[in-house]
């Protein structure tokens, strides 16, 4: 059997991969913290290193735009030179032709010269505002305190994992990993706030980050 | 008992230097926190959040006396806080630190700490603030640090916190910030309200967060008076409509089509897909974009 240490490392690994952020308490190996940045409307994830015009609220579409022919160019194009025309006048221009940093002859050589929107010595671009699939503005933690084990004794009980009433709040789980013979994983998750109604059985990781977070 | 305490009795926090002291400063607030009853998380990835401390309080604020009051008493709540960390060594009394539009929250629960880790040879000071009060803070006073262009691009040093060494006392301009500092600050972001009303808090900072961020100041590098108002009109303008997901949602879907119909090279295309998806993976690492 592995050390709890491992197991939890491992778990603590595969949920950073589905986009969770994790946090550990120093007086319990059995314990991880999952964070995750949502929309508070939609629940969906919600990305601070994503920027969005600062102007009119497009997101940054990772391009540039050439100057002379309107020719939108990849962000690695390594030649600095427009696929289309050979032109070099490439800028990280908003892609929104209302915006008025492309309607304005003025206000876009202004932020031309500093690259154009998306560059970041423009200084008009910053981290999203809104999400990007509902629109909301709105933005919140959402957190779970997550007991891990190996799946002992076909046991779900929470005291053979040594967890107390003590230790369980409103948004404690148990993840309990039963390893295979044939070296399949299958998982219990088991909210411990509805013991009777758990556990669920998972097969595939990414689908446990989805139950966890689905509320 | 002081707060901050010198947890680490082997060693002062001023023997550190700004190359080997960042495991340190995070550690020494972890155990602080610690000491006082709060269970503590540390970071196992790289995150913007530098700890998440827990605690449970009567509705009051107030402590339960033991784990026996806390099960009886339905007046107990279970507090949250999600605390970015920043250490700085007071220069000409001075604490100096960036904000990025990426550190602006609208959880409200969302704390920053800044640590003067010698703020005298023998004293060290926590000055801890929730983002919605910060926030407040910089509307009531009429100073939006937001606004500039600095700002948006990522190095915008705020200088405006400082020790004033006459009457021991911090400042922020003009105005006290002992409100914020240690077991004061403490008992400032320890209020259960924010749990217990966090849809209104919540709203109430994105809101506070709006009128600050949605903001243009020329500064040095935008001279034109002109483009300054130029881009503030269509600020202001577009301001009641941002507010509106639908809106949002709307514009985005025809600049989507408009990106479609102007590109016609497929692997231009596929670049963009793939550079934002490489975005999005990096989720909330403190790494910049």
């Amino acid at each position: 059997m592995e050390k709890l240490s491992l197991i939890r490392k491992s778990i603590s690994y595969a949920l950073i991969a589905n986009g969770v952020n994790i946090y550990e308490m120093e007086e319990r190996q059995d314990i991880i913290y999952a964070v995750r940045l949502v929309c508070k409307n939609c629940n969906k994830p919600w990305y601070m290193n994503l920027t969005e015009c600062f102007l009119c609220g497009a997101i940054n579409p990772y391009l540039y735009r050439c100057d002379d022919c309107g020719t939108f160019v990849s962000i690695t194009n390594a030649s600095g030179h427009c696929n289309s025309c050979h032109g070099t006048n490439l800028h990280l221009v908003c892609p929104n032709p209302d915006c008025i940093s492309n309607t304005d002859p003025d206000v876009k050589k202004e932020i031309n010269a500093k690259g154009g929107v998306f560059d970041r010595d423009s200084g008009f671009l910053i981290s999203q505002l809104c999400c990007i699939y509902c629109g909301n503005n709105e933005h919140i933690y959402k957190h779970r305190k997550i007991f891990i084990n190996d799946f002992k004794r076909h046991s779900f009980d929470p005291a053979d994992y040594s967890i107390t009433s003590d230790d369980i709040d409103s948004n404690s789980f148990l993840i309990l990993r039963d390893v295979k013979q044939n070296t399949n994983i299958e998982y219990y998750l088991i909210d411990l706030n509805k013991i009777k109604t758990s556990p669920v059985k998972i097969t595939r990781f990414s689908d446990i980050v989805d139950e966890l977070f689905s509320k | 008992m002081m707060f901050p305490t010198n947890v680490f009795r082997d060693v002062l926090p001023s023997d550190f230097n700004k190359l080997n002291k960042k495991h340190v400063t995070e550690d020494f607030v972890a155990e602080n926190f610690k000491l006082l009853g709060w269970s503590v998380y540390t970071p196992f990835n790289d995150t913007g959040i530098d700890l998440i401390i827990e605690k449970i309080v009567k509705k009051d604020g107030s402590t339960p006396l033991d784990k026996s009051e806390q099960k009886e008493n339905n007046e107990c709540v279970k507090i949250t806080r999600f605390i970015q960390i920043k250490t700085r060594n007071l220069v000409n009394n001075i604490f100096g630190f960036t904000l990025r539009s990426k550190d602006i929250r609208t959880d409200p629960r969302h704390v920053f700490l800044l640590y003067s880790d010698k703020t005298t040879s023998t004293q060290q000071d926590f000055l801890i603030i929730t983002i919605h009060d910060l926030l407040e803070f910089f509307k009531s006073t009429n100073h939006n640090p937001f606004a500039s262009f600095t700002f948006r691009k990522g190095n915008a040093k705020m200088n405006d916190l400082k020790y004033n060494t006459n009457d021991g006392k911090f400042y922020w301009k003009d105005h006290s910030w002992e409100a914020y500092r240690n077991f004061d600050g403490l008992k400032k972001i320890s209020d259960p309200k924010i749990d217990l009303e966090l849809d209104t808090f919540s709203k109430e900072t994105r809101s506070l967060s709006n009128e600050l961020l949605n903001d243009f100041s020329r500064g040095q590098t935008f001279p034109s008076q002109d483009f300054a108002n130029k881009v503030k009109t269509f600020i202001m303008s577009n301001r009641a409509q941002r507010s509106d997901p639908s809106y949002i949602v709307k514009l985005r879907k025809r600049v989507k089509e408009y990106l479609k119909l102007s590109i016609t090279d497929q692997a231009v295309i596929d670049s963009m897909d793939k550079y934002t998806e490489y975005i999005l993976s990096k989720s909330d690492s403190d790494n910049e974009e």
